[in-house]
């Protein structure tokens, strides 16, 4: 599996228009459009798989965070959730291998995808507004996406999935770029937060405006690596918001945590080695992880895959 | 056997297989890689740095030359500045890296050498990827105007903390440098000001007649780009106190030399006015005193000589020599 560090992502590139106009993007024209302008774009190609899977899911993961559900409705535990749950739920591994949308991701970036997590939630996660970059990255850069389907219509009420349009044109963060100090982000459980000041002003500076997305059952929406986004606040807690969130990488790209990846004689870059939900492995195999000359084994990337994003 | 040799030239280790290729690499740095690359048959594309089956950077050959066009005796654009990320994330490299030039069609590769010191390719791209080395870009100027000091400049792309170079005298152990001194004027061309290094021989009289220059690396693997061979001068010079120690901690050369768009080439800028005009004043001044010390021996012969006779007029000065009285006085 040889590496490829060249390049950026087609709806990236400082040519798009010629792509375009060429027609590069088959029938995904205008979604690279609205990628490539706003940082998203909104797909009705899930809704066959969501028509065939959704309800037996939601009863499925109703049992699974019922708990967890009630003391949220109580005040007592934060917004439960299922990370990864395409390792014991077959209909979460089919919608995060939608073929409808890994084409259209396909057009759209010029490197094959994979998806590599799944979240899946009951309510609004009520998440400050942050980029997915400094979570999880790509180098070269902007080989991540993130596919946020909904599995009922939203309402208002429900906390539903905030955005700021344009806001994936603002520059890629992590610890090093902002001068973090390895011990203070190792000591900090939600390090996010070191980046929330940074995206506030960014918003504020260049007058982003916060949209929300509530579309019908089977509706997607795919946000642009570094698109600011969020969970608004939840008005009804009887209110539901289940829904399903796969990210992606995409072929031959090493794979990076920017929010812990430091100068090189602070540590270096915190490279990852992900899973590809499609095969049910790593990306890389011991062997080839080897053979890329990478330092740092699988073993120790695999700690800090959980509880991020 | 021979037909078989003719037709697959490699075949023979005695005699290697000859490129079609003119050109090849003529600086490597931790954050550019530059050349050019020409094949008669068949239109190239870009350059790729590899290492292993792992492409780790590419650059299309798109920059026009005039020197190149004129070498080849041909129009278009053969070179090409390929940049080194300085992010790139990679830890360690267990295979060679290689550059390749890669032809149009995508289909055929050729690795390319350095020029110069072919043999020393390897290690010199092996050298610029290593990661406390990335992101440096620098040039030797050469020794200044009384040969007395070897001057240059270095930084780290994105880094605001002084970069750290070494100078290398053939034999002798290298000298740590630091590029931290004023380099007037970079900052319009979008490089930090302070990024000059200097170097005073007389502070190093081992080096006095040998090989020198200055590299990224200790080892003395990856030199810092500079037009020619440097030797230090074989006895070190007295120098006029007021050359002896510059005056503020500046290294800028008498004629600055500044970096092109292209990172890895440098233009030897003209005189600027304002540097003219110094230059041509220093040149009156020293006339002045030229003119000034003439007019003193002329004195002395002229108080030598047997005082003329009582009520001789006295003969007028020379032309010159008044004007050197206004020059000095006014």
């Amino acid at each position: 599996m040889p590496l490829d560090l060249t390049g950026q992502p087609l709806i990236d590139r400082p040519d798009f228009a010629e792509l375009l106009a060429a027609g590069r993007f088959g029938p995904w024209a205008a979604e690279a459009e609205a990628m490539h302008r706003q940082g998203f774009c909104v797909v009705d190609g899930a809704a066959g798989v969501v028509q065939r899977h959704g309800a037996a899911l939601i009863a499925e993961l109703s049992g699974r965070l019922g708990e967890e559900l009630a003391a949220w409705g109580l005040g007592e535990a934060p917004p439960p959730r299922l990370q990864d749950g395409w390792r014991q739920i077959a209909a979460i591994r089919e919608l995060a291998l939608c073929e409808a949308i890994l084409d259209l991701l396909r057009h759209l970036y010029g490197r094959e995808p994979f998806a590599f997590q799944t979240l899946n939630f009951a309510v609004g996660s009520e998440q400050p507004y942050h980029s997915d970059a400094v979570h999880f990255h790509s180098y070269p850069q902007g080989f991540m996406c993130g596919v946020w389907l909904a599995l009922q219509d939203i309402e208002a009420d429900s906390g539903p999935l905030d955005y700021f349009p344009g806001s994936h044109r603002l520059p890629y963060l992590s610890a090093a770029s902002l001068g973090l100090d390895p011990a203070v982000v190792a000591g900090e459980p939600h390090p996010q937060r070191f980046f929330e000041p940074f995206w506030q002003e960014a918003v504020a500076a260049a007058g982003l405006e916060r949209h929300c997305f509530l579309p019908r059952c089977g509706q997607a929406l795919i946000w642009h690596a570094n698109l600011l986004h969020g969970g608004s606040p939840v008005s009804s807690r009887t209110s539901r918001r289940w829904s399903q969130v796969t990210h992606c990488f995409f072929a031959d790209c090493l794979y990076t945590t920017p929010l812990r990846s430091f100068r090189h004689d602070q540590g270096g870059t915190d490279l990852r080695n992900p899973y590809d939900i499609a095969t049910g492995r790593r990306r890389y195999n011991s062997q080839q992880w080897e053979s890329l000359g990478l330092t740092r084994s699988p073993a120790v990337q695999h700690a800090q895959f959980s509880n991020e994003a | 056997m021979a037909w078989l040799d003719r037709l697959l030239p490699g075949r023979n280790s005695r005699r290697p297989a000859v490129s079609p290729l003119k050109g090849g690499l003529e600086h490597i740095t931790p954050s550019v890689i530059s050349g050019w690359v020409h094949h008669p048959g068949m239109p190239l594309r870009e350059v790729s740095l590899c290492i292993g089956p792992n492409r780790i950077a590419a650059a299309p050959i798109d920059v026009h030359r005039a020197d190149v066009e004129g070498h080849l005796g041909l129009s278009g654009r053969f070179a090409f500045d390929l940049r080194i990320p300085a992010d790139l994330p990679l830890l360690e490299m267990t295979a060679e890296p290689v550059l390749m030039a890669i032809s149009a069609d995508g289909l055929q590769s050729w690795p390319l050498r350095l020029m110069r010191e072919a043999e020393a390719t390897t290690l010199r791209l092996q050298v610029a990827l290593r990661q406390d080395l990335r992101g440096l870009r620098g040039h030797c100027d050469g020794l200044g105007p009384d040969g007395q000091s070897v001057h240059g400049w270095c930084y780290r792309l994105g880094s605001a903390e002084h970069a750290s170079l070494w100078l290398q005298v053939e034999g002798l152990q290298p000298r740590p440098l630091t590029a931290d001194q004023l380099r007037p004027g970079f900052s319009q061309a979008g490089h930090p000001e302070r990024c000059g290094f200097r170097f005073w021989l007389k502070d190093w009289p081992e080096a006095a007649g040998r090989r020198l220059w200055v590299s990224f690396d200790r080892n003395g693997e990856l030199p810092l780009p500079q037009v020619g061979s440097l030797r230090a001068p074989q006895q070190a010079a007295p120098l006029p106190m007021a050359l002896a120690e510059p005056a503020a901690a500046m290294s800028a050369p008498p004629f600055p030399i500044l970096p092109s768009t292209n990172p890895a080439t440098f233009t030897l800028a003209a005189p600027r006015p304002a540097d003219r005009a110094i230059s041509q004043q220093l040149q009156e001044h020293w006339q002045s005193l030229e003119q000034f010390r003439q007019l003193i021996d002329q004195l002395e012969q002229d108080l030598a000589k047997p005082l003329p006779p009582a009520g001789d007029a006295q003969p007028p000065l020379p032309r010159s020599r008044r004007s050197a009285r206004f020059r000095l006085w006014r």
